[in-house]
């Protein structure tokens, strides 16, 4: 593998008595699309602010293009940033905008023009290269940002909440446009975002920051399918956490009371030992739901259902999401679940109705078992 | 609706009636009266002559026109140098404190600044307090004279003349978005790059306002140069003041008034500029 764009070792960043940033390391490989995930507050800004130098670490290392940034001021940085707020310079036009860090570079007034204008015309904004800033509306100006940094082939490109400002189907449009931006210019992103959605669905890795700490770092696919800890479950898409004990491990079968019922679980060996206390965790469209009167009817379904022992519980209510819909339901212990059902595709109405009895199962493997955590 | 507007338009019909009645007409009287001649008897004679203005920049009132303007300007810097800082730590501190120091600024309005001039002069003589102090302190045998000097009117003008340098400064800073040197820096510009293309632009109206408001009054309030100054004829506004009430020589008097309105029509006219400048810009290269 090459040498790595950019690195954080162990990075913290403290304010007084707070600690905004905690030990965070990663590395981040040429051309990669990085996200920091995490609710409000939890440290992205700050992280970001680091690697572009506007604040010092309080500890660790940064090293990008395996030189390490101590000290080193915003100007000299080979990373450049787009804005939460924009920042677009209000005096200049559109072209000055773009064309600042290329001049205070020193490139030749030609190259500026010739750079300029190819960056604009990435972004669809030749037109406007005379246009005052100010009189752009809001997805123009976020357009200006993303040229005025990406004309100067940076390193690393920084992003703090680029879309945040925009409304939704603008927002849809640019995190493709974006996508499309960073394959074809081949320039390292670190996007920042509180939206898991946009975090899934550009980036190559996704970091879940909580209070200042990595939670996770993975792909889009392994944070949403083995979440590393209940915070990352819970923070990216909905959860249902059943707590278990495991009752017996026997080879690869590992054996674990939920709910009153003993289902076996097909977890690395020497993972659990009897009477661990555990997680148990289930995606609501990885659960499968029959009423109890079609499994009596019909003895085909019933042979399909699948091996995990089921759970019995009651229909609570029923949320129509469009696409698809969620049953709520209430199990015998009283333990409330979320189930995604998708709608049948001859039968445009909702299959299940309050106070239906029903089974709930899942394949198993799909589940995802986590050490108890209060 | 209707109500409104002819309740707009009445509005705007007085305050046009005002400017024209004691702004534009006084003006134009001075101007007329800038191009008669001098009379002995009768102020002035109606006539065309530009020999008032040749008179103005000639000898003797050319060095009083020139030492007015080096002393404005002075006042002015020092205004500038002690309004900045403090302006700067205005726009950054937080609203509780940003209001006590706004009424610190504004407090001096609430006295006349003629008394608050002469209120100097006792600080300022030779057995005042800034004489008693240094005298304490050892640092000096004999008292200094600090009154009627050069030196005790740019320091009365700069008194009396300093909020009026905070206040413009104040606005401009507080309205100038700190964001904008991270993204200057983070686009490769150095601490005076971000100085000289990004915040000196944005604040420059206010800073032009600022020097406006200090430079002008810096060459008329000639109470501070008679109060302070002594007998000497320092500002262009004790000059005018003696053309009209002590020499009688209107005409001469009125043409160094008008200079005085030029000064400003130019002063005004960069301010517009530095203003346009910030809102239509220019493909360059
Ligand atoms: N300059 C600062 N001084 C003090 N605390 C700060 C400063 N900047 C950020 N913080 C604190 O650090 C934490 C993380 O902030 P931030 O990185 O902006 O979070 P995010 O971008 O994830 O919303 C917050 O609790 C915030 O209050
Ligand atoms: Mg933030």
């Amino acid at each position: 593998m090459a040498e790595p764009v950019l690195e954080l070792r162990g990075v913290s960043k403290r304010y007084g008595e707070a600690v905004a940033v905690d030990e965070v390391s990663l590395t981040v490989e040429r051309g990669e699309f990085l996200t920091i995930l995490g609710p409000s507050g939890c440290g992205k800004t700050t992280v970001l602010r680091l690697i572009a130098g506007f604040e010092q670490p309080s500890a660790g290392e940064i090293v990008l293009e395996g030189r390490s940034m101590a000290g080193v001021p915003p100007e000299r940085r080979a990373v450049n940033t787009v804005f939460q707020s924009y920042a677009l310079f209000p005096h200049m036009n559109v072209f000055d905008n773009v064309a600042f860090g290329l001049r205070m570079r020193g490139f030749a007034p030609t190259e500026v023009r010739r750079r300029v204008l190819d960056a604009l015309r990435l972004v669809h904004l030749e037109d406007l290269a005379t246009r005052m800033v100010d009189r752009l509306s809001g997805g123009q100006q976020q357009r200006v940002a993303i040229a005025r940094a990406v004309v100067n082939e940076p390193a690393v490109l920084l992003l703090d909440e680029p879309l945040s400002a925009l409304d939704y189907r603008l927002r849809k449009r640019m995190q493709i446009e974006l996508k499309h931006l960073q394959r074809s210019l081949g320039i390292t992103f670190v996007l920042v975002t509180h939206d898991q959605e946009e975090a899934f669905s550009m980036s190559d890795r996704v970091a879940v920051m909580n209070q200042g700490r990595i939670a996770q770092l993975d792909t889009p696919t392994a944070i949403y399918e083995t979440p590393a800890n209940l915070f990352v479950a819970r923070f990216v898409g909905e959860i249902n956490v059943l707590p278990g004990v495991v009752v017996g491990c026997v080879e690869h079968m590992t054996h674990v009371e939920v709910e009153g019922r003993v289902i076996p679980l097909s977890t690395p060996p020497g993972c659990w030992q009897v009477g661990n206390k555990v997680h148990v965790l289930l995606r609501p469209e990885d659960l499968r739901v029959e009423t109890l009167r079609d499994l009596d009817e019909d003895p085909e379904l019933r042979a399909s259902f699948g091996r995990v022992p089921a759970l019995l519980g009651v229909v609570e209510e029923t949320v129509y999401k469009g696409a698809t819909y969620d049953v709520i339901l209430r199990l015998d212990s009283g333990t409330m679940l979320t189930a995604t059902e998708f709608f049948n595709e001859d039968d445009e109405t909702v299959y299940f109705r309050p106070g239906d009895r029903v089974a709930v199962t899942w394949v198993q493997g799909w589940e995802t078992v986590l050490a108890y955590a209060p | 609706m209707r109500r409104d507007g002819l309740f707009r338009r009445l509005v705007i019909a007085a305050t046009v009636v005002w400017m024209a009645v004691f702004g534009v007409v006084p003006n134009l009287l001075v101007l007329g009266a800038s191009v008669s001649h001098p009379s002995p008897t009768t102020f002035l004679s109606p006539g065309f002559t530009l020999g008032n203005y040749a008179l103005l920049l000639d000898g003797i009132h050319a060095q009083i026109l020139f030492s007015s303007l080096k002393l404005s300007a002075a006042v002015t810097a020092i205004c500038f140098g002690l309004a900045y800082p403090f302006a700067a730590l205005l726009a950054r501190a937080g609203r509780r404190t940003r209001h006590v120091l706004l009424v610190l600024v504004v407090i001096p309005f609430w006295t006349n600044s003629l008394v608050r001039t002469y209120a100097m002069t006792v600080l300022l003589n030779t057995s005042g307090l800034v004489n008693r102090v240094l005298f304490a302190l050892g640092l000096i045998d004999a008292p200094l004279t600090l009154l009627y000097t050069t030196g005790a009117v740019v320091a009365g003008l700069v008194y009396t003349l300093l909020p009026f340098m905070i206040l413009p400064l104040y606005a401009a800073l507080d309205r100038f978005d700190p964001r904008l040197e991270e993204a200057a820096r983070d686009l490769g510009a150095g601490r005076f790059q971000v100085l000289w293309y990004i915040k000196l632009p944005l604040v420059l109206p206010g800073i032009i306002t600022g020097c406006m408001l200090v430079f002008l009054p810096g060459l008329g309030m000639f109470y501070v140069a008679d109060v302070l100054g002594g007998a000497k004829t320092m500002l262009v506004g004790n000059f005018i003041r003696d053309q009209f009430l002590v020499t009688r020589q209107w005409p001469l008097g009125a043409a160094a008034s008008t200079l005085l309105t030029m000064i400003m029509i130019v002063l005004l006219l960069i301010y517009w500029w530095s203003q346009r400048r910030i809102h239509e810009g220019k493909l360059d290269v």
